[in-house]
């Protein structure tokens, strides 16, 4: 389906009347594409379709599904996992046992991290908080479930990283699909909502993974996005974004820089530090 | 003929199309205005060595855009490793990591359609040599939207695979070589 931006604007408007389904404020590009991917996938042929379909909660919630976009593989970018193994797990904040990933798709950021954690003993430290606002990605995630396509560029990448081939042992394989096994998602839990609508409170999580999430968003909501996410950090957390997107201006004071190549931040202990230096 | 008057120069390449695109840069009038966005096939884990390389002899700056930045005259703009490059209706880049396409991420029928989508006949569209058919269907899109067509000559390419599935879609306005090419940039108004 062709989307022009009258249609695409009739689309977002119709299944905001839902919650945690308001479209409106993602990246027009990324709507465009992704919306005639969706529909695509749930045999939606004609617009006019749409208004009686958004009323199935079944619908809604694959829509939903198909339109969040998956973190490509485990342990992308090799580079940001060896800074949070190295620096960031070292010199977390003391006060907070919660690490928030907002927007989760399929595990692979929070699966990856908890091997992590696993191999450096901290696993019952933390608790590994994700949000999706899809059931069916929360089901998966909870019962660690990964796609099989991604697991050799998985395990290149676990390997770039840890220079040990211990990744098999993580997972178990049955009937095609592989799980990361219970004992290392003990301390996973994904619920079931957006957290744009729900946002974990105020300093509460030591360390956020939001990578390559904001790339949909238009600068309105990239904002409103990281607004949130500051406000939920502690102290001294950590915030750790994809390598090609940037920090909304007017929250840069509220953040160190602990690596600028790799985006890992670190919120500041003191307001407008750099006022103050 | 054409207009002239382009607001975007896109390049799409594989196998064998980093010395084409680096000659290119190498020969192009330093003062060329249009922003010109690169998608090239390029190994995901490789993060850095392509914009540096290209940079050698590039007369023009050559980087690789953040999210959402704007697309700036005299400036070229390299896919990222491993994020597909679209533009957004507002001139700014919008990256992307969904699944790959043609086996490629970046892909760039992705990058060469969504061009045409916002610069219609405003665009410029190349397409050089390399071993997928990735690029054919986007440049035909830029065609399909009266922008401006170019594709490499299947004679001059290392490997032909990428312009000659562009030459079974439709017919370009040129076919020509990497030489061409350059005369054809410079022969653009500033």
């Amino acid at each position: 389906m062709d989307l022009g931006i009258n249609d695409i604007k009739e689309i977002t408007s119709a299944m905001s009347d839902y919650p945690d389904m308001d479209y409106s404020n993602y990246s027009m590009s990324f709507l465009k594409r992704r919306l005639s991917y969706a529909f695509a996938l749930l045999n939606l042929r004609r617009l006019n379709q749409l208004p009686e379909r958004l009323k199935d909660p079944n619908f809604r919630d694959k829509l939903i599904s198909n339109l969040s976009v998956d973190a490509t593989e485990m342990f992308r970018d090799p580079a940001v996992w060896r800074l949070i193994r190295d620096k960031v797990l070292s010199d977390m904040p003391k006060e907070s046992e919660k690490i928030w990933f907002p927007a989760e798709a399929n595990g692979a950021e929070v699966f990856s991290l908890s091997i992590i954690l696993h191999e450096s003993s901290l696993t019952d430290n933390y608790k590994l908080i994700c949000q999706s606002p899809s059931i069916i990605r929360c089901n998966s995630i909870n019962d660690g479930a990964i796609s099989a396509g991604n697991n050799e560029i998985n395990q290149t990448n676990y390997k770039r990283l840890e220079n040990q081939n211990a990744y098999n042992s993580y997972f178990e394989t049955a009937d095609g699909q592989i799980n990361l096994l219970p004992y290392y998602r003990r301390n996973i839990e994904c619920l079931n909502e957006c957290f744009l609508s729900k946002p974990l409170a105020e300093n509460s999580a030591a360390l956020i993974m939001f990578r390559n999430i904001s790339l949909y968003y238009n600068h309105k909501l990239t904002k409103t996005a990281f607004r949130l996410l500051t406000k939920a950090l502690v102290k001294g957390g950590y915030l750790v974004i994809g390598i090609k997107e940037r920090l909304p201006e007017d929250l840069i004071d509220e953040f160190e820089v602990i690596d600028a190549n790799e985006n890992i931040y670190r919120k500041t202990t003191t307001i407008n530090s750099r006022n103050h230096a | 003929m054409h207009d002239a008057d382009f607001k975007i120069v896109v390049i799409g390449g594989s196998a064998g199309s980093f010395s084409v695109v680096s000659n290119i840069l190498a020969a192009i009038n330093p003062d060329f205005k249009i922003p010109i966005v690169l998608s090239l096939h390029r190994l995901k884990h490789l993060r850095s060595g392509l914009v540096e390389g290209l940079s050698l002899k590039s007369l023009i700056k050559v980087v690789e855009p953040n999210d959402k930045d704007k697309l700036m005259p005299n400036t070229v703009y390299l896919a990222p490793a491993n994020y597909h490059l679209f533009i957004e209706l507002d001139g700014t880049v919008a990256l992307s990591t969904e699944e790959a396409f043609n086996h490629s991420r970046p892909s760039i029928d992705y990058t060469l359609s969504s061009a045409a989508y916002v610069y219609r006949e405003k665009t410029l569209g190349i397409l050089l040599t390399g071993a997928n058919k990735d690029g054919a269907q986007g440049i035909k899109d830029i065609a399909d939207k009266n922008g401006y067509t170019i594709v490499q000559d299947p004679l001059t390419a290392d490997i032909d695979t990428m312009p000659k599935a562009a030459l079974r879609l439709f017919t370009p306005n040129e076919v020509i070589s990497p030489k061409q090419i350059v005369q054809f940039l410079n022969s653009l108004p500033i």
